[in-house]
Order: structure tokens, then C-alpha cells, then sequence
């Protein structure tokens, strides 16, 4: 037993040569959110698919603009009840804790829409790493390795294929990181490993051993790491894999602050439509209670796959009709728009009640701070938000919710549009205009100030010596100023 | 749902397809099977060793349940159910799961807890230990125990013998165990083999390098096993399979034959050969029936999908092992078995009264590409670009991407418009008959327009509805033209409904190639190349003529000599 629990210190450290790959750099960065950090802080991704449209998405033009630059500009929230059709009511009481993005475009066409990680990855033409796997392995989001890196969960109709929003670099290849869609699985990730306070001596040895048991394991992968039968691929694939398990070990090392551990919730059978909205709130209540739990800091919610097909047959009123759909008939279709606009203002009333949960509590009495404060929450979508056809991944629908522990000015409504500047469409040499809504920035930017918003610098996010996140070649980079999209939103931290 | 390993598990039936087993014919040959060095005569031609690289193959989520069920029985695997649901599901990787061997901290994590239930379940078991290895169900085990349970089981475990390093490292983890409990030895043990590299990925490092051939080596006789039983059941040897890998019986052309034969007679390979089929023509992701009441006219609209694939997947079965014929006659079968009223009904026959279900169908149904599972689609008028597209990409072989947007002027690429006097086949043939559009066109849409006597659900129909999508009331009735020239290998054909184009496919040597190209991509994980050209053909070869079917097309890849080799890229 006393060997193990050796062994156990041993690994606890980090042995051999096995420490993860993590960037660990001093922060360059002279700025506030540089600044370590006491509580812990989050990013939360929720996804919902088939874009939005501008009418029903925006706020109507503000009385007045207060100009923060060129081609920036900032409103406060009217004093009506609700920000726009899709944005209502549920929203009053979060205004001051909400930052509504504006114009953020991405510099080429992608491959027709519904490119589900584009919002965390800035590709819209291939998979790439997102962000929330960026962080979910970077020391400055966990100083010390947490009980759970991230999760990730779906909501969808049983006959739906589950798609993902979250890609991760493993030994150089990019892999997806898969949504659960079943809560029982979220549950245990989430807390299968939780340990109440009090142990039982021989549970404790038990683990010990566990513990000592992984690194014998990765002994083997070490062994088989020296054949000469493998290719530099092989290997590469293997390493990865012993890398995990070192980090694995770590994780089941961790004991985590101790909590209330919820209830497991009832998995309730997506093949009935009418599940789905009680689905989606026991998804909301299951996050919210390992954040409060600290069992995680990272996770995606995806309300629905990628292509939603759902009719919302459940609502007041019964079937819309199905949502992909009416995404496209939208597109000069006032009904069609209407009734998109009463599936998205569905959404919004999920987002807000996940906002609205994180925002009941104080977490930081010293800085008066909820833990929807101490949040990042974004909600984003795979479909942009224009005038022009249902999917084009220009104008991106971005909401954020929380100040990540009082990195962001919230409050605010942020427009980053040239306007009277229509997007060009090259064809045969002769350029037309786009009938889309005004030109604005590399949506790359965002993803960048959400990094560095928790403390990453470029060198925690760059890759193959290319400045930047994200893809900035495409069809429309001579319209864009890419060094503009290489660095943070301007205007967006406190 | 019809792709578990549960249904891998049927009973076997009588089959057509078994050989006689040879029992005698390797005596004498031991061990591996060897370079053909010491001045033999080469054992592969120049053509044999064209063959693609091998990429190293993690076991998909399906192979590590039915390998788990296989090893330690139903019961124990079955109340393993949160924790492989906590494994990532296999994606269709490129194009198949099998080809879907990547690694994140979602398997590793699974793996982990997965092998640590079931060795907690295993290690309280008594009997289901002393089933693994009897002296392993008393509570002493001693270090001779343990090695009688390496030579058995542990071979049968990671499918090959377990060598020195192994033995000592699975032993120091029931050593610690052991200092907690009897019990924690045990477990500490099975869990430490679950989680081995050995067992979770196939590593196949016993190669033999060939004599003047750089980059490609001769797997032993225990990957080769391994390789043969994956390939006919998605799962671990048995203990027969092992048994004459170490006898060297699958270094005879007769020890190997009678090893394939034996497997492919099982009927567990109905279940994994049927995945193949039900991956490569999408028949497990046929979208759930979202048509309007109205459009669906009193079908059972919550099991015309599941209905639709079993019947589609009957038909298959039949023709691959029941009676064994050739692709062809797949693509022309009247043959049908009829799983409910309800798809009966879609058929427009009556319900047979035969158990199976089985009946000949009219004209009007000729052929895999006619039944319900293969035409069933979103929305309630067909796209026959993404039928064409859909034949030509899976039972062509052909690439066919989408067309860039930015090559064209804004909104080019939407559907054509609603027009109340023009039919979905006169609408896209007006949309895509511009010169840049013709170009790929002018294969694909032939091809879905021979498709169209079938709506959306499948149904047969001569007549075309036309619906207002602003009102979704019908506005006309136009009358189906599906005599299309499509273009084939053979040539152009001038071909009459899906009947005529299934005909036509039934004689085209690219699709009968792309059948071959299709399961050997399944079957090895990944993409062929020119490489495998000869493979190939050897495949299609036999599958072709009077004696070829099916399941000789299988078979003969793992006959092939080509399967034995691993081109290992530096």
C-alpha cells in the first residue's frame, strides 16, 4: 500500500516525461485580465443552428450611437421591455449583464452553412480546434488539473444524427470531441468521480492503487512506443494516448471542492417531442450545478444538432413546421421569418434561463460578483445573420452573458459594421454587391478576445506560424484588414 | 434498431456458402509464416506487394462491445451499459466507423471506467472467474496461476501471447490489488489488460520484413486472426481461430480457406457484413418521417423508417448468404421481405402470409435501388441531383462535391423555383442546363430522374404532385418522363425508370469495382488507393460470372495476398 501511495505522489507531480503538452508561458500582457485571477472563472458555449434573421434578432437602430472609433460603436439597451422579437422579456432583468455583437463576418463562404464548430473554431472550411478544448487544457484556466476538463451535451430528436461544436488537437491530428446526448452520461462525467469528504481508508487505498494502475499502463504504452514497427502517425496516436491517461490520472487524483452532488437526473426518452423543452431544463440545471460544484469550467450545450429539423410541435400552437426549412423560405417569406423568429425567441427563453439559474447566487461576496459574473457565457450559431440567404457566415449572431469575472464592459450593444459598405461579390471579374447587411470585422477576433480574456496569450493559440485563430484566406480577404482580425475586439474588455 | 451487437448474435442458420473444413492439411507447417528467405523463391509477386498503408486501427466502439461479449458473456457487458454509452459513438470517419480509429480524452476516459466496472463486476464473480481460468476463482492465486491465466485467457485477450513485459507489468498491478483485498488483485489485474495497448488497439508488431522490399512486412499468424475475424464479425478470434494460428494453419492456402469459410458461415457475420451495407448506402441514417399528415395518407409514420430498413436489409442478407448470388442480381431482385402491413401498404401488396414475409414484388420494385429504404428523403418533393449524386458517389465510387459558391453570381446555387407547369425534372433540367453547370450535371441528374416514379416515402407513383410551398396545397398533376440517357463505363445507355438503371449499373464493370473498392474500405479501415489496385480486382474478379457472388468478393480480399501485408510509412 505504501508503494502505491508513492507511486500516487509520483504521478500527482507529474512524472517522467509525460507532462502533457500544455502551454504554461508567463502572460505578456499588461492589461487587467493579465491579472490572476482568485475564483474561478468560465466559458460557456451555447449552440443553436439554422442562423437568424437581422430584423428579428437586433434591437431597432437606437435612438442614438455613442462612436468608439471607426466602425465601432456602442448603444445602451432601450428601456422597453425585451431587446427584439427573438431577444424578449427574459431578457430584462440580464440587460446589464449581456454585450450584443454586431458585424463579425467570416472571410470566405465556407461550404454552404452549418458549419457546427465555426463560432469556436473561426473556420468555416475545415475543421479546426475550437476554443473551449483550447481552454479546457490551459494551467491559466486550471491552475491545478480540475475532476473534469470539459463537458459537452446535446439535446436532439431521437432520430437525429448528433453533431459537434468542440474539435481538439490530439498528437496532431483533430479529433472531435463528441456531445452526450444522453444526461445519465453528463451526469457521470460530471460527477461520477465526485468524492464526499469523508473516506473510508480502504476506498482510499482502493484509489491509490487506480492511480498507481495508470502508470503502469502508460509503462506499457512505453514499451510498445519503442517497436520500430510503427509509423511516425502510429506513434503519434499512441503518445497522444498516454498522455491522456497521465492526465487522467491527474484528474482522478483531484478531489475537487466538496458540494451538494445533485440528484441524477431522469433521462427522459427524445423520441417524444414533447420531452424536449423538460430535456433541455434538466441539461440547463445539471451544468449549472457542476458549475456551482466547480467540477468543470468549460462546456458546450448544444439546444439542438447542427441542421435542427425539429417542428416544435410542442409549442403553444403546435408545428411551425421544420426548422431548417423555414431557415430558407425565411429569406423573403415574412411568415416563414415570423415563425423562425418564434423558434429562435424559444432559444433565447432557454439561454435565459440558463443565465437567470448562474445569476441567482453570489459567488464572490468580497466583489459582489454572481456566478454568471464570473462567466463567459456565448451563445452562437453555425448560420450567420444577414440580409442576404439563410446561411451565408456573415453578420454571426453573437450574444455573450457574464463579464468573466469582470474582464468584459457589459451592458452593451456593439456594432462593428462599416456602414453603407456592402460586402463585393467577385464574379467574371466584375464585382457586385452583396444584398447582405453592411461589411464588419473578422469574426476571428472574438474567439482570440475570449482567450485572452482568461489570461491565454498568442502563444497559447497559435499555430503554424500564422499570426491570429482561424481561418484569413478566402474569397472576400481583399475586403477585410486581416492584421484587424488577428488581435482582440477592440472596445469589448472593461 | 437493427445494428447492435445483440443482433451479431443470432442464431446461426443453415447456410450455403460452408466449406467443408480441411482438418489435416497444415499438420507439419509451425509457427509464422515466414519471408520466403533462405533462397526461396519469393513468396509475393511485384503486383501482390502493391498494397495501401496500413494505419494502426484502435477498436471502434462496436468492435470493443462485441470483443467485451465475446470474452466475458452477455450478462457481464450488458450491465456495462452507462459506461460504454460513455464512449464516444463511432462516427463515419471519412466514410465508415471502421475507418474512425482517432483518440480524445472522451475514449481514454471511457476505456478507463469501463474497464474498471467490469473488472469490479468480474473480480466479485466467482464463477464467471474460474470460467477465465479455474485456479483464478479461489482466492489465493499464486504466480502459477497467474501464468496458466496469461497462457490462456491472456492470449485469447490481446490475441496473441502475452510476452514477458507483460506478464510482469499485469502482475505488479494484482500485486497491489492484492495488498487491498483477494479481490482487488483480481480486479487490479483484468482492469490493468483492458486498458493494455494490446488489447484496445490492434498493433500488429510481430512483422516479418520481406527480402528486398522496403516499407512492407508479412504480419504474423496472429495478426492475420486478428485481421480475419474483425473482417468477418467485428470482433476478437475465437479460441479455434487461435488455435490454428498457432498451429500455422493460415500459412496454407487450404488452413486459411477453411478459417474464412468457417467464419464468414456464422451467423454473427450476417450482422457485421450487414453494417457494412447499412453504412455505405446510409440505411442507418434514413431521416424520421416529417412529411405532413396529408402527405403520408394513414402510413404508420413511426415505423415506415425502421420497417423500411429491415426489409432493405432482408433483402441484402438473402442475397449474400442465404442464397448466395452476385451484386447484380441484388440490383435487379423482385425478391422481398415484407416486415409489416404497414410497408406493405407503401408497396401497394397485400400482406404475405408467409412467416418470413416473403414475396416477389412487380416491375415497378426491381432491385435494391427501388425499395423504400433507399428513396426515403426530407420534405415532400424529391431532389433528384441528391439521388443522383447519392448513386454516383456510393455505387459509382465517383467524387462529387458541391459546387463553390464563389464561382458563381449570388443564389446560383438554390433550387429552381416552384412553377405549377413543370415537373422537378424539367425545373433542374432549366436550372443546370448552363454549359458550367452541364459538365457534372450531365451525370449526375439522368440518374435521379430515373428515380423519379418514387416520392419521398418511396412510393410508386406516374404522376407527379405539384405543390405550392407558400400554400402547400397541390396545384397540378404532371405526368413522370423517367426514360433517361445516363452515362456509364459501358458507355451512354438510354435507360427506361430505376428498373432500366439498375440493369445498367448490373453491367457496369465501374460499379462492380466500386462494390470491391466500397467493402475493402470497410473492411481495412481506410480509403483504397491505386495500390490496391490488384486487390481490387481480384475481388471483383470473384464476384463476376456464373460461380461469383458476394460473398467470394469478401472472401477473396481475405484471401488475397496483399491482407497479410503491412506497408508501414516511416
Amino acid at each position: 500500500m505504501s508503494i502505491e501511495r508513492i507511486a500516487r505522489r509520483r504521478l500527482l507531480m507529474g512524472a517522467g516525461g509525460f507532462a502533457l503538452a500544455l502551454p504554461w508561458l508567463p502572460s505578456l500582457m499588461a492589461t487587467a485580465h493579465a491579472q490572476p485571477f482568485t475564483t474561478p472563472r468560465r466559458f460557456v458555449f451555447v449552440f443553436s443552428s439554422n442562423g437568424q434573421r437581422p430584423e428579428n434578432w437586433y434591437p431597432a437602430d437606437p435612438a442614438s450611437w455613442t462612436q468608439l472609433g471607426p466602425n465601432i460603436r456602442e448603444a445602451a439597451w432601450s428601456t422597453a421591455s425585451g431587446i427584439s422579437p427573438v431577444l424578449g422579456p427574459e431578457y430584462d432583468a440580464l440587460k446589464p449583464k449581456l454585450t450584443l455583437i454586431r458585424g463579425l463576418d467570416f472571410i470566405n463562404s465556407g461550404v454552404g452553412g452549418h458549419v457546427v464548430h465555426s463560432s469556436l473554431s473561426g473556420h468555416v472550411d475545415q475543421d479546426g480546434v475550437t476554443i473551449d478544448q483550447i481552454l479546457a487544457n490551459s494551467s491559466k484556466v486550471y491552475p491545478t488539473p480540475p475532476p473534469v476538463r470539459s463537458v459537452h451535451m446535446l439535446v436532439k430528436q431521437a432520430f437525429q444524427s448528433p453533431t459537434s461544436c468542440s474539435y481538439a488537437n490530439v498528437g496532431g491530428n483533430i479529433e472531435e470531441i463528441q456531445h452526450e446526448t444522453s444526461i445519465t452520461s453528463s451526469y457521470n462525467r460530471l460527477f461520477g468521480t465526485y468524492q464526499e469528504p469523508t473516506v473510508d481508508p480502504t476506498e482510499e487505498a482502493r484509489r491509490a492503487a487506480k492511480l498507481g494502475l495508470i502508470d503502469r499502463v502508460r509503462g506499457d504504452y512505453d514499451l510498445v512506443l519503442t517497436s520500430p514497427k510503427l509509423s511516425s502517425e502510429d506513434k503519434a496516436k499512441l503518445t497522444a494516448h498516454a498522455e491522456l491517461l497521465h492526465d487522467l490520472g491527474l484528474r482522478l487524483g483531484a478531489t475537487g471542492p466538496s458540494c451538494t452532488k445533485p440528484a441524477e437526473p431522469a433521462d427522459l426518452d427524445p423520441g417524444i417531442d414533447a420531452n424536449l423543452p423538460e430535456i433541455t431544463r434538466l441539461h440547463i440545471d445539471l451544468l449549472v450545478a457542476a458549475i456551482k460544484c466547480d467540477r468543470t469550467r468549460v462546456a458546450t450545450l448544444m439546444l439542438c444538432p447542427g441542421t435542427d429539423l425539429r417542428d416544435f410541435s410542442y409549442l403553444p400552437g403546435g408545428a411551425l413546421g421544420e426548422h431548417h426549412g423555414l431557415s430558407h423560405n425565411a429569406v423573403g417569406d415574412t411568415g416563414a421569418a415570423q415563425a423562425l423568429a418564434t423558434i429562435n425567441n424559444w432559444y433565447a427563453k432557454q439561454f435565459a434561463y440558463l443565465l437567470s439559474e448562474l445569476d441567482k447566487d453570489i459567488e464572490d461576496t468580497n466583489a459582489n460578483r454572481t456566478y454568471l459574473d464570473n462567466c463567459m457565457v456565448f451563445w452562437g450559431n453555425e448560420d450567420g445573420c444577414n440580409g442576404y440567404d439563410a446561411h451565408s457566415p456573415k453578420g454571426m449572431p453573437v450574444l455573450m452573458a457574464g463579464s468573466g469575472g469582470g474582464v468584459l464592459k457589459t451592458g452593451r450593444y456593439l456594432d462593428y459594421r462599416t456602414i453603407g459598405q456592402k460586402i463585393l461579390y467577385d464574379y467574371n471579374g466584375s464585382p457586385a454587391e452583396l444584398p447582405t447587411d453592411f461589411r464588419g470585422r473578422l469574426y476571428n477576433s472574438l474567439p482570440i478576445s475570449i482567450m485572452q480574456a482568461f489570461g491565454l496569450t498568442p502563444a497559447d493559440y497559435e499555430s503554424g506560424g500564422q499570426a491570429g485563430f482561424g481561418t484569413y484566406a478566402g474569397n472576400y480577404q481583399s475586403q477585410y484588414d486581416v492584421s484587424d482580425g488577428q488581435s482582440v475586439l477592440p472596445h469589448l474588455f472593461a | 434498431m437493427a445494428w447492435r451487437p445483440d443482433s451479431v448474435r443470432r442464431v446461426a442458420r443453415d447456410l450455403a456458402v460452408v466449406v467443408a473444413l480441411v482438418g489435416s492439411a497444415a499438420a507439419g507447417c509451425i509457427g509464422n509464416i515466414g519471408d520466403g528467405g533462405d533462397g526461396q523463391e519469393p513468396r509475393f509477386s511485384p503486383e501482390e506487394l502493391e498494397t495501401g498503408i496500413s494505419p494502426l486501427r484502435r477498436l471502434t466502439r462496436y468492435e470493443y462491445e462485441s470483443t467485451l461479449r465475446d470474452l466475458f458473456g452477455d450478462a457481464h457487458v450488458d450491465a456495462l451499459s452507462v459506461e460504454i454509452a460513455g464512449l464516444p459513438s463511432d462516427q463515419k470517419a471519412g466514410q465508415f466507423t471502421t475507418m474512425a480509429s482517432g483518440i480524445t480524452s472522451q475514449h481514454v476516459d471511457g476505456f478507463y471506467f469501463a474497464a474498471d466496472a467490469l473488472s469490479d463486476r468480474l473480480s466479485q464473480d466467482a464463477a464467471a472467474l474460474a470460467a477465465l481460468e479455474p485456479c483464478l476463482g479461489s482466492p489465493a492465486i499464486d504466480a502459477a496461476c497467474l501464468g496458466a491465466f496469461f497462457d490462456g485467457f491472456g492470449r485469447r485477450m490481446l490475441r496473441r501471447p502475452v510476452a514477458a513485459e507483460e506478464r510482469a507489468s499485469f502482475s505488479a498491478s494484482h500485486q497491489a490489488g492484492a495488498a487491498v483485498s483477494d479481490a482487488d488483485g483480481t480486479k487490479l489485474l483484468l482492469m490493468h489488460m483492458l486498458l493494455s495497448p494490446a488489447f484496445l488497439y490492434r498493433l500488429e508488431l510481430g512483422t516479418t520484413p520481406l527480402q528486398g522490399v522496403e516499407g512492407i512486412e508479412e504480419i504474423d499468424g496472429w495478426a492475420l486472426a486478428t485481421r480475419l475475424s474483425y473482417l468477418a464479425w467485428g470482433s476478437t478470434p475465437d479460441v479455434e481461430l487461435l488455435d490454428a494460428a498457432e498451429r500455422g494453419d493460415l500459412a496454407t492456402e487450404q488452413g486459411l480457406d477453411a478459417q474464412i469459410d468457417r467464419l464468414l458461415a456464422q451467423g454473427r457475420a450476417h450482422g457485421w457484413v450487414g453494417r457494412f451495407f447499412g453504412e455505405w448506402l446510409s440505411l442507418d441514417s434514413i431521416p424520421g418521417v416529417q412529411q405532413s399528415d396529408a402527405f403520408v395518407a394513414g402510413l404508420p409514420r413511426d415505423t415506415l423508417v425502421d420497417d423500411a430498413r429491415t426489409e432493405a436489409l432482408a433483402l441484402i442478407e438473402h442475397h449474400l448468404f442465404i442464397e448466395p448470388t452476385s451484386y447484380a442480381m441484388l440490383l435487379s431482385s423482385k425478391t422481398a421481405f415484407i416486415p409489416s402491413a404497414g410497408l406493405a401498404q407503401l408497396y401497394g401488396v397485400a400482406m404475405p402470409s408467409s412467416p418470413d414475409g416473403r414475396t416477389e414484388l412487380d416491375d415497378t420494385r426491381a432491385g435494391l435501388l427501388t425499395r423504400a429504404a433507399l428513396l426515403m428523403g426530407q420534405g415532400e418533393s424529391t431532389h433528384p441531383i441528391a439521388r443522383g449524386a447519392r448513386v454516383r458517389k456510393k455505387l459509382l465510387c465517383e467524387d462529387i462535391e458541391p459546387p463553390d459558391p464563389t464561382a458563381f453570381p449570388p443564389n446560383t446555387i438554390q433550387p429552381p423555383a416552384f412553377d405549377p407547369n413543370k415537373t422537378a425534372r424539367e425545373r433542374w433540367t432549366d436550372k443546370t442546363s448552363a454549359p458550367a453547370c452541364a459538365v457534372c450535371h450531365g451525370f449526375i441528374n439522368p440518374v435521379g430522374y430515373a428515380l423519379e416514379r418514387y416520392d419521398t416515402l418511396g412510393r410508386y407513383r406516374t404522376l407527379e404532385p405539384v405543390i405550392d410551398p407558400s400554400s402547400g396545397q397541390m396545384v397540378s398533376e404532371l405526368t413522370i418522363d423517367d426514360a433517361v440517357d445516363v452515362q456509364l463505363d459501358t458507355g451512354t445507355t438510354t435507360v427506361q425508370g430505376a428498373g432500366g438503371l439498375s440493369a445498367a449499373l448490373g453491367t457496369s464493370g465501374a460499379a462492380a469495382r466500386c462494390f470491391s473498392r466500397q467493402w475493402l474500405r470497410y473492411a481495412l479501415g481506410r480509403f483504397d488507393s491505386g495500390d490496391d489496385n490488384g486487390v481490387v480486382a481480384a475481388m471483383t474478379d470473384a464476384g463476376a460470372g456464373d460461380t461469383g457472388s458476394m460473398v467470394a468478393t469478401l472472401r477473396q480480399l481475405a484471401r488475397a495476398p496483399q491482407f497479410r501485408l503491412r506497408r508501414i510509412e516511416p
